[in-house]
């Protein structure tokens, strides 16, 4: 376990001796599209390497990342339903985590708000999805994000998307090597910013 | 002249003239050349939309002097095929869930008489056709407007439920049935034990890869998606036939783009291919694959299905398409592509054996 609790500053401080226990909740996920699918992708991937990480998504038939297992919740079905199954789902799985990594979006910010009134696991609020970022200045959705923030541990927010998504490979374009190289630095410090 | 060739020849005769009064009254005048309506256009109708009969005219709109399409039809699925159309057009623009819009010709006058359904939009000037660009230029369009179609996906219930009505959607079990009426078509029209087996073959495929055919499906995706299908203006890529959206596996449009390159561009073929093994998923490069071996079918069941309707020259010629045809799925069905030698051969073939209309007609179209 690598978590201690800081009762100076009533924060969470994890250190990174150990691997933690990482649950990440994200409301798109590749082969959905939309910004926060593919950061969720890579962010598992990485995290995964080092940490023992599971994903719970809404989706169905998410494509796999080694090594990390996926929960993924059908978003057919009503909202109300798809909302209870993933609240429920959250809860089971929170058991076991030690961190909660959640995402900026309605359907996640609710689940995760319910339970941290119940569990007092430390939550990572992730702004990847800049669309849900601009609905949650309004109305109900304003007042959720408020409640969510006030409840994680620690927010970040994500650049553009242009600095840390994967530059594809095109045959007629050179390979721009030094983006790469500061997309990569980029992530080195985003991973090493998760924890709280 | 078989049959089928001569009924298309009277239809025209008798419709002709009758569209060209209507378009008169809207002050529009049809060309003297109309290199839509010849050749093996008789033929053409998809396996698997309804495509009703229609034509499609190249006029003159006498208020600005512009050139115009026209799509006119006067019986049931044509006039069916025509509204519907207009209202995927309408819907694609509208859709509350889509990250992209798609650029469609201006609609000039869309009518609807007792007798036709009319529609007359712009028609899209461009400097050169899709095969005369340069190989990079090819790229880029096609891999944008292929990205396009991807950005949107009905993943709700809300959203299927806006979608439905009017685009449709497809999913593993609907793929499997159409590969059993590909199958019983082909055995039904005569087709080779080889043949046969062949399309049993894919359908096993397809069968045991279910799951990775869904994972990719409710996406929009043009099921018509060739270089015939789309225009280029200024940088722009102007999409003509919208009644062939549907919300479904998305590699439906690339695999048939990319069955469409074989014919005709194997570099770009190829291009397309590599990127999507460089850049995507391996279950990506899975459901691609499996999705070239459905339309692969489909295409060998379309010229099988026309053997009865085709005598002659072009009867010979839909043999030798069903033969090549089927030796690309079987490559494909390797995850292989097919010899050139075979391609080059089956192409000699096909010119020698094209009806002088039909040779006008290909010209400039891809």
């Amino acid at each position: 376990m690598g978590t201690i609790r800081d009762y100076t500053n009533l924060n969470y401080v994890i250190e990174y001796t150990e691997a933690m226990k990482i649950l990440i909740l994200s409301p798109l996920f590749p082969p959905d599209t939309g910004a926060p699918a593919p950061y969720t992708k890579e962010l598992a991937t990485r995290l995964g390497a080092a940490h023992e990480v599971k994903l719970l998504i809404y989706g169905y038939l998410p494509e796999g990342v080694e090594n990390v297992p996926i929960t993924a919740i059908d978003k057919r079905s009503t909202l109300l339903l798809r909302l209870i199954r993933f609240t429920k789902t959250l809860f089971a799985m929170s058991r076991e985590c030690e961190l909660i990594i959640v995402q900026n979006a309605p359907s996640i910010e609710l689940p995760a708000f319910l339970i941290s009134r119940i569990k007092k696991t430390p939550m990572l609020l992730i702004k990847s999805d800049p669309l849900a970022e601009e609905r949650s200045k309004r109305g109900i959705y304003r007042l959720l994000h408020t409640l969510l923030s006030t409840r994680c541990d620690k927010t970040l927010t994500l650049p553009n998307a242009s600095l840390y998504q994967k530059a594809e490979l095109l045959p007629f374009t050179e390979f721009d090597t030094q983006t790469e190289a500061m997309r990569e630095a980029w992530w080195k410090q985003h991973v090493a910013e998760i924890k709280v | 002249m078989s049959t089928e060739q001569q009924r298309w020849a009277e239809y025209l005769e008798n419709e002709l003239p009758k569209v060209t009064a209507l378009l008169t009254e809207h002050n529009i005048a049809i060309d003297d050349h109309q290199p839509h309506i010849k050749g093996e256009r008789f033929l053409i109708q998809s396996l698997t939309t309804i495509g009703g009969r229609k034509m499609i005219l190249i006029g003159t709109d006498g208020t600005t002097g512009k050139k115009v399409v026209i799509k006119a039809a006067s019986d049931y699925d044509g006039k069916q095929e025509l509204s519907h159309e207009r209202m995927c057009r309408t819907l694609l623009h509208d859709m509350s869930f889509s990250y992209e819009s798609f650029h469609s010709p201006k609609e000039l006058l869309f009518t609807e008489t007792k007798q036709y359904t009319l529609y007359v939009g712009e028609f899209i000037e461009q400097a050169s056709s899709f095969l005369e660009r340069p190989l990079e230029e090819q790229f880029d369009f096609a891999l944008r407007a292929l990205k396009a179609q991807e950005q949107t996906r009905a993943t709700t219930a809300t959203h299927l439920n806006e979608i439905q009505r009017v685009f449709g959607t497809r999913n593993s079990q609907d793929y499997l049935l159409m590969m059993q009426g590909f199958i019983h078509t082909t055995k039904e029209k005569g087709g080779s034990a080889g043949i046969t087996s062949l399309l049993e073959k894919t359908a096993k495929t397809l069968e045991t890869n279910k799951d990775r055919i869904d994972q990719y499906s409710n996406f929009l995706t043009h099921i018509d998606f060739v270089p015939h299908n789309f225009r280029i203006r200024d940088n722009t890529l102007y999409l003509l036939d919208f009644s062939s959206l549907r919300f479904g596996n998305k590699h439906e449009s690339w695999a048939r783009f990319l069955n469409f390159m074989t014919l005709y561009n194997r570099e770009l073929e190829q291009l397309l291919i590599t990127y999507v093994e460089q850049n995507r998923s391996f279950e990506e490069r899975e459901s691609l694959q499996l999705l070239r071996t459905f339309r692969l079918s489909e295409l060998i069941t379309y010229y099988t299905n026309t053997l009865s309707r085709s005598e002659g020259n072009l009867r010979e010629l839909n043999e030798a398409r069903i033969t090549f045809w089927s030796d690309v799925l079987a490559a494909e069905q390797n995850n292989e592509r097919v010899a050139t030698s075979i391609v080059e051969a089956y192409k000699a073939k096909r010119d020698s054996l094209r009806s002088s209309d039909e040779k006008m007609r290909q010209e400039g179209l891809h």
